[in-house]
């Protein structure tokens, strides 16, 4: 019996795309919102599909990165009887495109058969919580898929799907088979196995690559837990983080200082606190918020009026997300 | 001569008075008064002292003739990228064919 595990991290290149889904429908799970990116690429969503033999993981990339995909760009992978199903879609321009994935096991250890075609099946926007009835949404055609590849376990293929003529972006899908990502050992669980996969030439590193990570974030404003936050499980990073608070509006943070932000508070480990307008802010976090031992200040950037505007947005509810740079929040 | 107890110490020391100061010691300030002492006074430097305070002198003279410190470098804001365009989904189109590259693996 195969286990579908949808820990499908998906983003969107406005930072409007729900972060983490789960359930073999591919919806929603919980109102997290990653924008992810890079040099000579974007990434704009990323994630795997497990079962019982092995893991497909998959990154999607825009590249050149800019101009930015549409805010409500998503892409996503659900599975679909033997196929994993990848797709991406605009709910504002109702288009959407995707293929399916076979992947089967090899005769020797560590090889796999992958097929990539078609859907198999029709594509049903409720399925993915989308709004309107399939009529009313355009897929690109499919183009014309290569006969199975056989890969190794770690291998990584780069597969160039859209071309936009306009700006010469391209959109990739990398993918590659390996081991599960949650698996078990006798009674021990495994950590999640993750992958990634960046582009370009090697540069040395930049203060401004270091990443904020937030994960469960707990929230309390003066003391008082922020209740919207207490079932949120999802899991942003980028060198931008944004904390939607009801209310209160949106809270760019930055490890660095940057134009339009001001030295609010401090990261400590799993903690930050910053104050904005005498109101104290104190989050604590599942994963080490920033890398290293010290401790570091922390710029805030507070936008009072900002409210979630990507479809099915519940401004009554806490939300995170992440950027880049602040050029690609200056997008939304 | 037979020592001295302390007792006659003590006198002899009360009645001795010590020998003028040679002339080229001229007069302690303190003699002088503290206001004639400052003005008329003087004090011994080591040459390689004075060398080094009129080194720093004329050079503090000569930065200060061609226009002071370098200003302070402004902190290096972050620039924020101009508002691109934005491009949707529908703006792309498919390729005709889809031909797989390996670009990553372990060897």
């Amino acid at each position: 019996m195969r286990a579908a595990q949808g820990m499908l991290a998906v983003a969107l290149a406005g930072g409007l795309v729900p972060g983490l889904l789960s359930g073999q429908e591919g919806l929603p799970s919980g109102p997290a919102w990653t924008l992810f990116g890079g040099d000579p690429s974007s990434l704009v969503g990323g994630g795997v599909i497990s079962r019982e033999a092995f893991g497909f993981y998959w990154e999607t990339r825009v590249e050149p990165p800019q101009p930015s995909l549409d805010a409500g760009f998503q892409t996503q992978t659900a599975e679909r009887g033997d196929a994993i199903r990848r797709i991406m879609f605009d709910p504002r321009s109702r288009t959407y495109f995707g293929y399916d994935v076979l992947v089967e096991v090899g005769g020797d250890s560590g090889v796999y058969r992958v097929t990539f075609q078609p859907f198999r099946t029709p594509f049903e926007p409720t399925a993915w919580a989308l709004p309107g009835p399939s009529a009313e949404w355009t897929a690109l055609r499919s183009p014309q898929f290569p006969p199975p590849e056989t890969i190794r376990a770690g291998e990584v293929l780069a597969l160039e799907l859209l071309a936009n003529p306009d700006t010469g972006q391209r959109i990739v899908d990398y993918v590659t088979i390996q081991e599960p990502s949650r698996s078990f050992r006798g009674f021990d669980a495994l950590p999640d196995r993750q992958f990634a996969f960046a582009t370009g030439a090697p540069r040395d590193f930049r203060a401004e690559d270091v990443e904020l990570r937030i994960q469960a974030a707990r929230l309390r404003v003066n003391g008082t837990p922020e209740s919207s936050a207490d079932q949120l499980f999802s899991d942003v990073s980028g060198a931008l983080v944004w904390l939607y608070v009801p209310g209160r509006g949106r809270f760019v943070l930055s490890l660095v200082p940057q134009l339009a932000f001001e030295r609010r508070g401090e990261v400590r480990g799993t903690l930050l606190e910053f104050t904005v307008g005498g109101d104290v802010y104190a989050l604590s976090s599942g994963v080490r918020i920033a890398p290293g031992q010290a401790v570091f200040h922390l710029y805030v950037r507070h936008d009072p009026d900002w409210l979630p505007s990507y479809p099915f947005a519940d401004t009554s509810r806490f939300t995170m997300g992440s950027a880049p740079n602040a050029g690609a929040l200056a997008l939304e | 001569m037979e020592p001295l107890d302390d007792h006659e110490l003590k006198q002899l020391l009360r009645e001795w008075t010590s020998p003028p100061a040679p002339r080229r010691l001229g007069s302690p300030w303190t003699h002088r008064g503290p206001l004639r002492g400052w003005l008329t006074g003087s004090i011994a430097i080591p040459a390689p002292v004075a060398l080094a305070a009129l080194f720093a002198f004329l050079a503090y003279l000569a930065w200060s003739v061609a226009g002071g410190p370098p200003a302070a470098p402004a902190p290096a804001a972050e620039p924020i990228e101009p508002e691109s365009a934005v491009v949707s989904l529908s703006g792309f189109r498919t390729v005709s064919e889809v031909v797989p590259r390996r670009v990553g693996g372990l060897e």
